[in-house]
């Protein structure tokens, strides 16, 4: 278990770096898949397997692609990170150093428990239940948001749509 | 045996990583990438949270979030054809338009 | 752990789905003869010496069907527990399934009918 962890951790955050670190897009959306099989890795080890299952079809998976079709869509230029001026590096590197060491020395100071409770049995009958009886309002507007999502993103993405 | 301060941990350290790499990268898909990311270190919290209080709530937000996100890389990837489209650039700093 | 054995069979399927690929990859490294020059080594096209620019326009539609998947691979993850739990859930649950549903095909119908549906 501890093992699993030290190995997801390396392939999740060290696919994040790789995104942020990559000079070429393509690269980058590799990495992203490699962060998001990590991330889905834990939800397996947490006992969220519908979770889990869902994070590589839909991230690892579809989403994956859509960001490798818009790579292939628009032209491709090389973005590295350490090309940016030093004031935004000073800035945009101190805010995300500040907001680490805030994140991780409260983490620190508290007490968090150890034990993980046995993952209950028929996860995703639970997660089927759950989803009719106290979250069936936001399941119908998840169906209205896809609707206006998909309708918009298909006006914005048609060749003759637009106001050009 | 992990506890849940070092999920959270790696939800932070994801989380920085991902606003890092959104403030700093020039290319929009790059900047979208880092939002995925940072949604990705909340969902993973709110499925820890969920796992180590025994209650499944947790898992059926982080659901929820997934749609959420795959919705909004969709519209966010179609304006971004569309501006490319219409700019020929998918540079954040060539998309000035608007700024006088 | 109990819990976690039945992640065996997962993790065979992963080995063997990695092995195979990897192994005819090496297979045919191993046994294809090699001789690489500059020429045999450029990117064939039609015969014609390769542009510099290889970054084509695509045809926009790539995207369209991406898009048009990922909507409805959302719709698939809230069915299928909705389906895993169907026997103790009754009527309520089939006719709230059924307006989710309801909702969605009326995106289909509009991609139908803008006629996104075709290659062309």
């Amino acid at each position: 278990m501890p093992e699993a962890f030290g190995i997801l951790t390396l392939a999740t955050l060290g696919g994040a770096l790789g995104v942020v670190l990559a000079t070429d897009v393509v690269h980058s959306a590799y990495f992203l898949v490699l962060a998001f099989l990590g991330v889905a890795g834990y939800y397996f080890l947490l006992g969220g397997e519908f979770v889990g299952a869902v994070q590589i079809l839909i991230y690892a998976g579809a989403v994956a692609v859509l960001f490798l079709f818009a790579v292939m869509l628009t032209r491709r230029r090389a973005d590295p990170v350490w090309g940016r001026s030093p004031a935004r590096w000073l800035g945009v590197g101190g805010a995300a150093a500040l907001l680490a060491w805030l994140l991780l020395t409260h983490l620190e100071r508290h007490p968090w428990p150890t034990k993980l409770p046995p993952p209950a049995p028929h996860n995703t009958a639970l997660i089927g239940k759950a989803l009719f009886r106290p979250f069936v309002v936001p399941f119908e507007v998840v169906s209205v948001l896809l609707l206006a999502a998909l309708v918009g993103a298909l006006l914005l993405a048609r060749k003759e749509g637009g106001a050009s | 045996m992990p506890s849940l301060g070092d999920f959270l941990a790696v939800g932070a350290g994801l989380f920085v990583l991902g606003l890092f790499g959104a403030l700093m990268k020039r290319t929009a898909v790059a900047v979208l990438m880092g939002i995925e990311l940072m949604l990705n270190a909340a969902n993973l919290n709110l499925v820890a949270f969920a796992a180590f209080s025994g209650r499944i709530s947790g898992q059926i937000f982080a659901l929820f979030v997934i749609a959420l996100a795959a919705a909004e890389v969709a519209v966010g990837l179609a304006i971004l054809l569309s501006l490319f489209r219409s700019r020929a650039t998918v540079r954040m700093d060539d998309i000035d338009l608007l700024k006088g | 752990m109990p819990y976690f054995l039945g992640y065996t069979y997962v993790a065979v399927f992963l080995l063997f789905g990695i092995l195979i690929p990897v192994g005819a990859l090496l297979a045919n490294r191993l046994l294809a003869p090699r001789h690489p020059d500059p020429e045999k080594l450029q990117a064939y096209e039609c015969g014609l010496a390769t542009p510099s620019d290889n970054t084509l326009p695509y045809n926009v539609r790539y995207y369209i069907f991406a898009l048009l998947f990922v909507v409805f691979d959302v719709e698939t993850i809230f069915l299928y527990p909705w389906a895993v739990a169907f026997n103790r859930l009754g009527l309520f649950a089939f006719v709230e399934m059924i307006v989710f549903i309801g909702i969605l095909v009326v995106g289909l119908v509009y991609a139908w009918k803008k006629r996104l549906l075709e290659w062309l």
